[in-house]
């Protein structure tokens, strides 16, 4: 098995890169094979070498220096489980075969009987919601049939979209009587609900709407004297 | 306008421990809320670990971006769809998944640990939240309450795909699953939205412990009563305690108002006392 370098910022791992060949280069460039993109990593930092049957850390003049279990080095051979620091960055080391590795212990997160404790579980673990398509993106879109308005057509593409008469709504309505909210769409990843803020002023497939419901495609929206038709399409 | 908030942590009835955590940087205008689990003490570990983690590196993120180099590290991919802040704070929360997840693998004791989390940044004139979890943030506004989440569970994915009706949610044994959570993989999908901020807005940022008590329209109704974030925050609280306490129930009260608000609010409360 070959060796590997865990790339690391401060704890947590980001990257685990397997050296499938030497030199590996490692700088701020993007002509490096490791590229860390931070302040205090220099365009090329260092590089690691094979000399022989053992792997050779090397410093390329870089500003801050290498560092090699925390000890500044220009040139080091690289055991097991060595920790290269590079400005707030670190690369460990991994050669297993140079030493036997216990294994680590894996956990999986097993569902407990007792339903007060949470568990969480993954995507492929469950299997019966696997079943069914990934929920896509959908994209909902208000057109005006009836009306006049200074748009044909609104993309939903907020959290939150008012209609009303007021400031803050981004869909308006006239009327001496309109409310300054009439009503409310919410985008959600699922789909689109409408609220009716004034409640039974909103008209929904000509009935009043109260309350919060989910919006379907092609349904009639009405507000104030306004028609609107709901559309709602797939992201593709 | 002026941000009041106030924040209530409680163990419950039921639990011996609360694991918890929230955390409020005014400053940064950072409000987060995140609720741990894992065997022992680990949730707490979890959930703390999330507030810090995430605090830390938006405050240090957020200071560099002002600075004229350009350089940004960001953890995942950039979303287009939203600001720099937002990617910012996302990238925060992927971090802190990392980190919590790495500490889990390093100490034998938090094995499988993990956190909910949620998440909302108040800017000038908008909202970024981000979460991750079924802890939630409503907004109150215009006399209403809108849950800005959707949880990130088994029940609500089975609800999003019409599997079961909302009576079938309601009794479903397993609430307590989740699809998602802070530290239990490597990798984590966020979600993040921004929305345009107004006056006289209240979110809410709340655990389970509190949504598996109460329904919506009494939370508002507490909101409304109440006016000021501490009143309201002691008040669910309590009505949840009420109700059971089966879990810690947490609840940060954010306020967006005007000067003026606050001023004539304090003089009518005189009047009254």
């Amino acid at each position: 098995m070959p060796p590997k370098l865990l790339l690391k910022f401060h704890a947590a791992v980001i990257k685990e890169i397997v050296i499938e060949k030497t030199p590996v280069t490692i700088g701020r460039k993007p002509d490096n094979d490791i590229v860390i993109d931070n302040m205090a990593v220099s365009g090329h930092h260092s590089k690691i070498n094979l000399q022989g049957s053992s792997y050779i850390i090397e410093d390329l003049q870089s500003t801050n220096g290498t560092f090699l279990n925390e000890k500044k080095i220009i040139n080091s051979v690289l055991k097991h489980n060595d920790q290269i620091n590079i400005g707030q960055h670190s690369l460990v080391f991994i050669n297993p075969e140079a030493q036997p590795q216990p294994e680590a212990p894996r956990q999986e997160a097993q569902p407990i009987a007792d339903s007060d404790s949470t568990v969480v579980i993954s995507p492929q673990k469950n299997a019966e919601s696997a079943k069914f398509p990934e929920r896509k993106e959908m994209l909902g879109s208000l057109r005006v049939i009836e009306g006049k308005s200074d748009q044909q057509e609104y993309q939903l593409t907020s959290l939150l979209t008012y209609i009303g008469k007021g400031e803050s709504a981004a869909i308006k309505i006239k009327g001496l009587f309109a409310p300054d909210i009439a009503a409310l769409i919410s985008k959600r990843p699922a789909g689109f609900l409408i609220t009716a803020v004034k409640d039974g002023y909103p008209r929904l497939n000509n009935t009043p709407l109260s309350g919060q419901v989910e919006l379907k495609d092609s349904d009639l929206i009405e507000i104030g004297g306004m028609k609107f038709l709901f559309q709602l399409k797939d992201k593709t | 306008m002026e941000i009041k908030f106030f924040a209530k942590s409680d163990l419950g009835r039921v639990r011996t421990n609360n694991e918890d955590s929230f955390l409020a940087e005014p400053q940064l205008g950072l409000f987060l809320v995140a609720d741990g689990m894992g065997g022992h003490n680990s949730g707490e570990v979890a959930s703390k670990m999330a507030c810090e983690v995430i605090a830390g590196n938006l405050k240090t993120a957020l200071e560099r971006s002002k600075e004229d180099d350009g350089t940004r590290v960001m953890l995942g991919e950039n979303n287009p769809g939203v600001s720099e802040p937002a990617n910012i704070l996302l990238s925060a929360v992927r971090l802190a998944n990392r980190v919590i997840f790495e500490a889990s693998r390093d100490y034998a004791k938090d094995h499988g640990m993990g956190t909910t989390l949620v998440a909302l940044l108040v800017r000038d004139r908008s909202y970024v939240i981000a979460w991750v979890g079924d802890s939630r943030i409503y907004l109150v506004r215009h006399g209403q309450i809108q849950q800005l989440t959707t949880d990130h569970s088994l029940v609500q994915e089975q609800l999003s795909k019409g599997l079961i009706s909302n009576e079938q949610a309601e009794t479903s044994e397993f609430k307590n699953v989740l699809t998602r959570a802070l530290g239990t993989a490597g990798d984590v999908e966020v979600d993040i939205a921004e929305t345009p901020a107004f006056e006289d807005d209240y979110l809410i940022l709340c655990s389970d412990g509190l949504t598996r008590m109460l329904p919506d329209q009494l939370i508002l109704e507490t909101v409304k009563r109440c006016a000021d974030p501490e009143s309201i925050c002691v008040e669910l609280v309590e009505l949840a305690n009420k109700a059971g306490g089966r879990d810690n129930v947490t609840a940060l009260v954010v306020c967006n108002k005007s000067e003026n608000f606050w001023k004539k609010f304090l003089r009518s409360v005189a009047k009254i006392g």
